[in-house]
């Protein structure tokens, strides 16, 4: 919904996320996803894809993808 | 009676529930919305386009009202916002009038920018203030 529709975002919406985080948790994942989807559209005009350039983090990817990727790869 | 210290905004309030990330986003705000090496005005001018300010958006390509760099920027902000085609012809401008750090801080400009619009609306709170507008 952040992404797509944030306007969108309604009190059934709100009492369902309050059932399984607390406020500070739903701070940290909104500003998290927010900070992700600026970021993902941005380096598209890069035409790069994440990882590419200074691959120092699995930051925000899925597990099986994280393991391609970021300082973890190779290590022992 | 009237406050002698002026109260934060109401988002950096939200914010300052994880003090870690209320001093994070301080500091992108300092160095990169506020300050940094493009031009404040310029910064500006892309945060309208990605809000839709209709006079913005009417003449973006217009050079009576925008010059060369500045219509540059807000195609690449176009191209943020809309995942419109960034071009050889789009980068070739944004090369022609920017250096690259100037690229580096205007795009995480846009990025953090983009992100905040859509966070501030799903969390009901006021827009972002633009840059040169945020209460100190």
């Amino acid at each position: 919904m952040i992404i797509w529709n944030p306007e969108g975002v309604d009190d059934a919406l709100w009492r369902r996320l309050r059932e399984h985080f607390t406020e500070e948790e739903l701070l940290e994942l909104g500003y998290f996803s927010a900070y992700a989807f600026g970021g993902q559209r941005t380096i598209k005009t890069l035409d790069i894809g994440h990882g590419e350039v200074l691959n120092l983090t699995s930051l925000g990817l899925a597990p099986d993808v994280a393991e391609t990727v970021g300082p973890e790869r190779g290590r022992a | 009676m009237t406050p002698r210290i002026a109260p934060v905004g109401e988002a950096d309030a939200v914010l300052a529930r994880l003090p870690d990330l209320l001093a994070v986003h301080a500091e992108t705000r300092r160095n990169v919305i506020e300050g940094g090496l493009v031009d404040q005005d310029l910064k500006r001018l892309c945060a309208l386009y990605l809000a839709e300010d209709d006079d913005v958006v009417r003449h973006s390509d217009d050079p009576d009202h925008f010059d060369e760099r500045g219509r540059a920027a807000l195609r690449w902000t176009h191209a943020v916002g809309w995942q419109a085609p960034a071009d050889d012809t789009l980068w070739e401008a944004l090369h022609a009038h920017f250096t690259e750090p100037e690229l580096v801080e205007l795009g995480y400009f846009l990025h953090v920018t983009l992100g905040l619009m859509h966070l501030h609306r799903a969390f009901g709170l006021p827009a972002p203030p633009l840059p040169g507008e945020h209460a100190t």
